[in-house]
């Protein structure tokens, strides 16, 4: 092999590998949580970890901000799925009648159709109030992908229902603020409002990758 | 030169979807299957979807459809005549790709049921003993 070929070989080689390092760093292959809910038993009672995804558009700071709700709401979801979860199944005959007249030169048809659908649906919803629910951790890919996990376990529950109970106590042993609020309001209250064309295009905040397990840790 | 194309191979391996087939996909074949071990019975559904296209959209619509049709059947199962059915500590297994074809796997035993309505408990009593709504 010529040293010219050695050398292009070598180059592409690391030039691939380095490629692929910057494709891992700081970003969810990183992350070791995936879609779905880890359930564990701990001292007095369940823990679980709950994880969703949620695909980004752009790589744009308010981009990856909806996809960290979604992603954080698909989580709590999949929690309130597994406390419960209603399947229904449902069938109907949904019946349609469709009338249309036209004019053709000087007689005039009238068009009558009837559509009989014959419809089978399958739903499941999940409904629950959640409570002690904290987030634990979130990871990025540049311009694919948000995830985010939370958690929920006993002493959470018990730590936001103590909280719950003193913000409750502390509200009614003080007095309300409300109208010196109001009045501040009032005061302070000249917005600022930039109007911005509808049209117009701002360049993108990019962000890079990152995975944050910080907080899981300790979970 | 073949030292590159080894690098070459293992870095295109490496690179996140690049594989399209997933190991034991689907786990079961397609229904309800009920599994005992270690003496506990515990219930696998698995229910198959078509995309169809191929773009990501249409994958997640039929992942869906995967994981409706599998409880669909696990109600069946479990109560043929039923209309209606409450799960609880019902847990979404796997989920995987094959070619056109998405594939749900679903599962249900004692032991989950028993710790989701444990924690379920646990809650509904801290929201009644502190409400978190002021009036």
């Amino acid at each position: 092999m010529s040293i010219t070929k050695k050398i292009f070989v070598s180059f592409f080689a690391s030039s691939t590998l380095i490629s692929c390092i910057n494709v891992y760093a700081g970003s969810c292959q990183e992350y070791k949580y995936s879609h779905g809910i880890d359930v564990q038993d701990v001292e007095g009672g369940t823990k679980i970890l709950s994880t969703g995804t949620a695909s980004v558009s752009f790589d744009d700071v308010d981009s990856i901000k909806d996809a960290r709700d979604e992603a954080t709401m698909e989580a709590k979801a999949l929690i309130s799925k597994f406390l419960t979860e209603d399947i229904m199944s449902d069938e109907k005959i949904n019946s349609v009648v469709k009338e249309s007249s036209a004019t053709s030169g000087n007689s005039r048809t009238a068009d009558r159709t009837q559509l009989t659908e014959r419809v089978k649906s399958l739903r499941n919803s999940s409904h629950a109030l959640l409570r002690g629910v904290v987030p634990l951790g979130d990871c990025y890919t540049k311009a694919r992908e948000v995830r985010v996990t939370v958690g929920i376990k006993p002493e959470t529950i018990n730590s936001a229902g103590n909280l719950s109970a003193g913000i409750s106590n502390s509200v009614v042993t003080q007095p309300r603020t409300s109208s010196a609020n109001q009045s501040n309001t009032k005061s302070h209250g000249k917005a600022n409002h930039v109007n911005t064309p509808a049209n117009s295009s701002t360049p993108l905040r990019e962000v890079e990758g990152y995975s944050n397990t910080e907080r899981m840790n300790n979970f | 030169m073949k030292l590159g194309i080894v690098i070459f191979s293992l870095a295109i391996y490496q690179i996140p979807y690049a594989r399209s087939a997933e190991p034991n996909c689907p786990p079961f074949p397609v229904g309800v299957h009920e599994i005992e071990e270690q003496g506990t019975k515990f219930y696998i559904s698995v229910a198959r979807a078509e995309s169809l296209s191929e773009s990501e959209e249409s994958f997640v619509m039929a992942e869906a459809e995967a994981r409706v049709n599998a409880r669909a059947s696990l109600m069946k199962y479990l109560s043929p005549e039923a209309k209606f059915i409450r799960f609880s500590g019902l847990i979404d297994t796997q989920l995987c790709r094959e070619t056109v074809e998405v594939f749900a796997a679903i599962k249900l035993n004692e032991q989950n049921r028993k710790r989701a309505v444990g924690l379920g408990k646990m809650i509904s009593d801290s929201i009644n003993k502190h409400p978190s709504l002021l009036k």
